[in-house]
Order: C-alpha cells, then sequence, then structure tokens
C-alpha cells in the first residue's frame, strides 16, 4: 500500500478545513477583519501546496485557524490585503516548521511571529521571514535562546565602550 | 518426502511478504477479490486515523504537522506492528476474518502486545548465545555478540519505529536472515547464531582456531562464517569415517576424499554429503529438529564447493587441512658469511661481462659458496627467466625453500617496496616454481611455513 494511497479523500479534507476557517470570521469580525468563502478556499489550497512544497503532512484542523486567531488583533494589517498576508503567513510558518527541525512547537513558533511582525519587523513580511525569523531558526537550530541577536549585543558592547571613552 | 495437507484459500501465501506483511496481505486479498473495495478504503481511513493518533502522540501535540519521511517511518512502523499479530494467527483466513470485524486500531493494540511479547524473546536468544558464544579471534564475531546488540536492546523504539534495527550485526550466518525486519530480524538472526554456537560446542575452541587458520591465517579479520567451515571439515571427516574431533586432514586423507568424490556428480555428490550429514547428527546426538533443519539446509551449499573444489583440484580448501599458526618454525636455516665486498664486486662484473651464459655458470660453481652470495648475485644480475631458471635448477628444495620464504611474489601494489633488480628476481623465481612437477611443488611450499632463516 503506496502511502500516497491513503490520501485519498483530499476533497473533503479540504471542505472540512474551509468551514473552520469561515467560522473564524466571526472572532476577526470585531477588528473588521473578514474572509469570504473563495479566499478561504484559496488559503486551504495554499496550505496543501506549502505542506507539498515543504515534504510535510498535516493531520486534523491544521494551524491555519491559530494563525488568523493570534493576528488578529496586529496593527499593520487591514482588510486590503488580509487575505494574501494570511497567505504568505501560512507559507511562512511551515518554511520555518522545517528550518526549526520541529524543535519548535506550533504555537511557540506562532507566538514568535507575531511578535517579530508587530515589534522589530513593524509590519514588514520581508524583515520577518528574511531577517527576524531566519536569525531566530539559527538560533534554535544552535541549542541558543529564540531571541538571542549578537547584534544587539556588539551594539551594547559598542555603547559601552563609548560610555566608557567618555 | 512428506505430503502435507494444505487448507485451499484464494490468497497464495507464498507471495506474501515478510517485511512487509500486512501492506502485501491488503493488497493480494485486494487482488484476488477477498477483500471488497469498501472494506479496503475502511481499512485505508482507519490506517490513516491510525496514523494521525500517533503523529499527534510523536509530537506530544505541539505540532499539527510533521515532515513526510516521520509520518512514513511512523505508518511503516504501525503496519510491522499490525503485520506481528496477523502473523501471530493460524492461517489467512483468520488473518481475514480479523481484519474485516476488528478496527484497525485493535489490531494495533494486539500487535503491540505481541511486539513486547517478542522482544522478551530476543532477550532469551541474546541470552543462550551468550552463553554458548565461542572462544575465538575472529573480531566480527566477538564484536557482533558483545557490542552489536547493545543498541537494539537499550533503544529499540517500538512505538514509532518498531520496525527498524538498531543494532551493528558484523558477522555474517551460513543462512542469512532476509525478508524479516524489526524485532523478528533480530530473533531470528539471534537463533540461527544460537544453533551455530551450539553445533560449534561440540568441538574444542582450539581445534575450531586450528581449523579456521587453516582456512586462512588472518581469519580474525574476516566476515567469514565460522560454522560453515566446521561443519564442512566434520562433513569430510564423516566421509573418511574418520574421528570428528581433530577436524584435520592429511595430504593422504584429501586424496582419499578426492578418489571418493571425484566420480560423482552434483546430485550424486549431494546424497553422499547429506547421508554424512545425518551420520554426523546422529554421532553428536544432536536433538534440536530446527537445528538439525538449519544445518542440512546448508548442503546444497556446500555440494557446490565441493564440486568447484573437485573440478579445481583445491579440495585443500574446503575440507582445510588445520594450522596452528603458534608453532614455531623447526628448521633453522643459515645463509652463510657472505664474501668481502671487493670480492664480490669484481665477482658481479666478471659476470656482467660473460658472453656466454656457460661462463656465468661457471663462475657461480666456482666462487659461489653462499646461499648468502647467491642471492644477491641473482638480484644484482637481472638475468633472463630462462637463465635464473638454470641458476635455479643449481639449487636443493630446502635453498629454493628459503629464497621463497625471502621473496614470495607480491602484487603490483607491494612492488614499490621493492627495487627493480628484486622484482624481476621474484617473478623469475615464482616462475620457475610454477614450471615444478605439482608434488615437488608441495614439497618447497611445505618446507617454507617450518623454515626459518637465520
Amino acid at each position: 500500500m503506496s502511502f500516497e494511497l491513503m490520501l485519498f479523500d483530499n476533497f473533503l479534507l479540504e471542505k472540512q478545513a474551509v468551514s473552520e476557517v469561515l467560522l473564524c470570521n466571526k472572532f476577526t469580525e470585531d477588528y473588521s477583519l473578514v474572509l469570504s468563502e473563495e479566499q478561504a478556499l484559496e488559503l486551504v489550497e495554499t496550505r496543501s501546496y506549502s505542506l507539498k512544497n515543504f515534504g510535510r503532512i498535516e493531520f486534523g484542523g491544521g494551524i491555519i485557524e491559530k494563525v488568523i486567531r493570534t493576528f488578529a488583533d496586529t496593527p499593520y494589517i487591514s482588510q486590503y490585503r488580509y487575505a494574501e498576508f494570511l497567505n504568505e503567513l501560512v507559507e511562512i510558518f511551515y518554511y520555518f516548521k522545517n528550518e526549526t527541525l520541529d524543535l519548535m512547537s506550533d504555537d511557540d513558533l506562532i507566538n514568535y511571529m507575531k511578535k517579530y511582525f508587530d515589534g522589530v519587523c513593524q509590519g514588514s513580511l520581508d524583515q520577518l521571514k528574511f531577517r527576524e525569523l531566519e536569525r531566530m531558526a539559527k538560533n534554535v537550530r544552535l541549542g541558543l535562546d529564540p531571541d538571542y541577536n549578537d547584534l544587539y549585543d556588539s551594539e551594547k558592547l559598542m555603547e559601552a565602550e563609548d560610555d566608557d571613552e567618555q | 518426502m512428506s505430503n502435507s495437507i494444505k487448507k485451499q484459500t484464494r490468497i497464495d501465501v507464498d507471495k506474501l511478504s515478510g517485511e512487509f506483511y500486512f501492506q502485501s496481505l491488503l493488497q493480494e486479498a485486494y487482488v484476488k477479490g477477498a477483500l471488497s473495495p469498501k472494506e479496503s478504503e475502511r481499512v485505508q481511513r482507519e490506517c490513516l486515523k491510525l496514523l494521525a493518533d500517533c503523529t499527534e502522540r510523536f509530537t506530544r501535540g505541539q505540532s499539527s504537522s510533521v515532515r513526510v519521511e516521520i509520518a512514513q517511518g511512523i505508518m511503516a512502523s504501525n503496519l510491522f506492528t499490525i503485520g506481528l499479530y496477523l502473523k501471530s494467527l493460524p492461517d489467512v483466513d483468520a488473518v481475514l476474518f480479523q481484519i474485516e470485524n476488528e478496527p484497525i486500531e485493535k489490531l494495533y493494540e494486539y500487535g503491540f502486545q505481541v511486539l513486547k511479547r517478542k522482544i522478551n524473546v530476543a532477550h532469551y536468544f541474546f541470552n543462550q548465545v551468550c552463553k554458548t558464544k565461542l572462544e575465538t579471534a575472529n573480531h566480527a564475531y566477538n564484536i557482533t555478540i558483545g557490542q552489536g546488540f547493545k543498541p537494539f536492546f537499550e533503544s529499540y523504539e517500538i512505538n514509532f519505529h518498531a520496525h527498524e534495527i538498531p543494532s551493528d550485526i558484523d558477522y555474517q550466518l551460513i543462512h542469512p536472515v532476509t525478508d524479516l525486519a524489526g524485532v523478528e530480524f533480530v530473533i531470528k538472526y539471534l537463533e540461527n547464531l544460537y544453533y551455530e554456537n551450539l553445533f560449534c560446542s561440540y568441538f574444542d575452541a582450539d581445534i575450531i582456531h586450528e581449523v579456521m587458520s587453516g582456512y586462512d591465517p588472518s581469519y580474525k579479520n574476516l566476515l567469514d562464517n565460522i560454522c560453515a567451515q566446521v561443519f564442512q571439515n566434520a562433513l569430510g571427516c564423516q566421509l573418511l569415517s574418520a574421528p570428528l574431533p581433530p577436524l584435520d586432514f592429511s595430504p593422504a586423507d584429501l586424496n582419499r576424499l578426492d578418489k571418493k568424490l571425484r566420480s560423482h556428480n552434483q546430485l550424486e555428490l549431494q546424497t553422499q554429503l547429506k547421508s554424512a550429514a545425518q551420520e554426523l547428527i546422529t554421532d553428536l546426538e544432536l536433538t534440536n529438529p530446527t537445528q538439525k533443519k538449519y544445518l542440512l539446509a546448508s548442503l546444497p551449499q556446500i555440494t557446490t564447493t565441493v564440486y568447484q573444489g573437485l573440478a579445481t583440484h583445491s579440495l585443500d580448501k574446503v575440507f582445510v587441512p588445520r594450522f596452528n599458526p603458534n608453532i614455531k618454525p623447526i628448521i633453522h636455516y643459515n645463509m652463510g658469511i657472505k664474501m668481502d665486498d671487493k670480492a664480490y664486486r669484481e665477482l658481479v662484473t666478471e659476470f656482467l661481462s660473460c658472453r656466454f651464459f656457460e661462463d656465468k655458470l661457471a663462475i657461480i660453481k666456482e666462487q659461489i659458496k653462499t646461499l648468502a652470495d647467491m642471492e644477491d648475485l641473482l638480484i644484482a644480475s637481472e638475468l633472463e627467466s630462462a637463465e635464473a631458471a638454470m641458476i635455479f635448477a643449481l639449487l636443493e628444495d630446502i635453498e629454493l625453500a628459503v629464497l621463497t620464504t625471502r621473496h614470495p611474489l607480491h602484487p603490483a601494489i607491494d612492488a614499490i617496496d621493492y627495487s627493480v633488480s628484486e622484482v624481476r628476481m621474484q617473478q623469475n623465481l615464482d616462475a620457475y616454481l610454477r614450471a615444478l612437477p605439482r608434488e615437488r611443488l608441495a614439497r618447497i611450499l611445505g618446507m617454507t611455513t617450518t623454515i626459518e632463516v637465520v
């Protein structure tokens, strides 16, 4: 029995996932963020594509719901680019699941994403993906604290040296 | 030949894989119509659910996704565990009944219980192997028993990697274990090794050491099986009706064996070996039926080896004479005192300036008094093989043996260690020895093992 054979009722799973995503609208309506059925389907397809692309397999509801709920209160997103933004976040999430060698739980990764996105990245997905999360993944792989940043350390060192000189 | 009554089923049991039992059974049942498409779909769906549950346990609920390789590993482990339970059922009909009437999750639970019991069986056989372990210098054997199974007993992961074999097994058995995985592989390997140990335990460790040294003096570094050679030698003794324990063959014994077996074709040879094996089993009072079956199953392979040995006149490589590597040489040969350097230089100059070979021979006969000088001259003069052969013909067997001991022909890879003149001399000597009658060559080679050059 090939492993692919097991994934026979993909259509049913996707349908169920779409309705779960749409249920999140009730929660995000308070922040003026809503997804249409078409956008929800696109998001689920992005998830499937990302999973396949990054060589992963997911059971159950997946992380879309968690991403939507966590990022609902971010000040840097509006209804205008909401669907596109979620698609990118889902893709980033699976990419960094691999990059952190599965050493980080789903909740922790999403929380770090939110923290950096709202914090130092100030709403820039590029900075989140190419700078902060890359650094964090490297730290995790090296067994360091995910927040560790040698750049900040050297800045602090330089500041300390300046203080000494004065 | 006994005809056993076999229950007829739609599924061909011989087509089922031992390693991927459950998968092959489902496939075969589906193809033969023993399992309906609907049932097959249900099984797949339940397998998927089981995988989802196991993956959640694997990630401790902290990750909803895993890499595909991990999921595949968990799935293989689950199917292996289910297969263990299904294999324990009496026949394929019972297996199909269970698949149709029990949820896959339940079958997995039953399989898990079987798996735990099987680990105890593996422990049992490992203890038996340790108890019957041979005293041998063979590195692969010692390290396989001493350390090879440690990873298995310490880190065999039955929840998610039950189909894997975390062990370092180097030692090769007479019958290699194939088509099994996980704990089943380990049990089968240890069981086979136990039967081999039991057989070898009928013979003294020193005797086995000498038999294996006769097979190859550096057998301790080889990955070859010990029991196979001991069994082969025991069969040879049985064919000669010789007493068993020495497991040794003199040249006369090998001649007798050659005469006895040469006239047989391969089939007759197998019959002879089979009856010898039966007698051997009776003489040694082997009672374990599985052990008997295990030994007898190696006869076709041994028959081919003996047949090849007869065809290539190398029966001494099949029924190997014992060799004790610790025996000190019994002949001490003195090469003699070398002549004065000045005199030697003059001799060589004169030798090389001779136009006719007869003159060279005359110089050797008149002026060379010791083998040490002869060796130097043979190297320095860089003779053609025909000329060298004529000089070698002047030497006694013992002198040729000494030269062979000091100048064995090395393969090209070692040639770098020798000068061109030395390599030429070695090649000439080798060519001369090959041209000698077999008896004389055997006598000279025999001397090389007992000679020590002073």
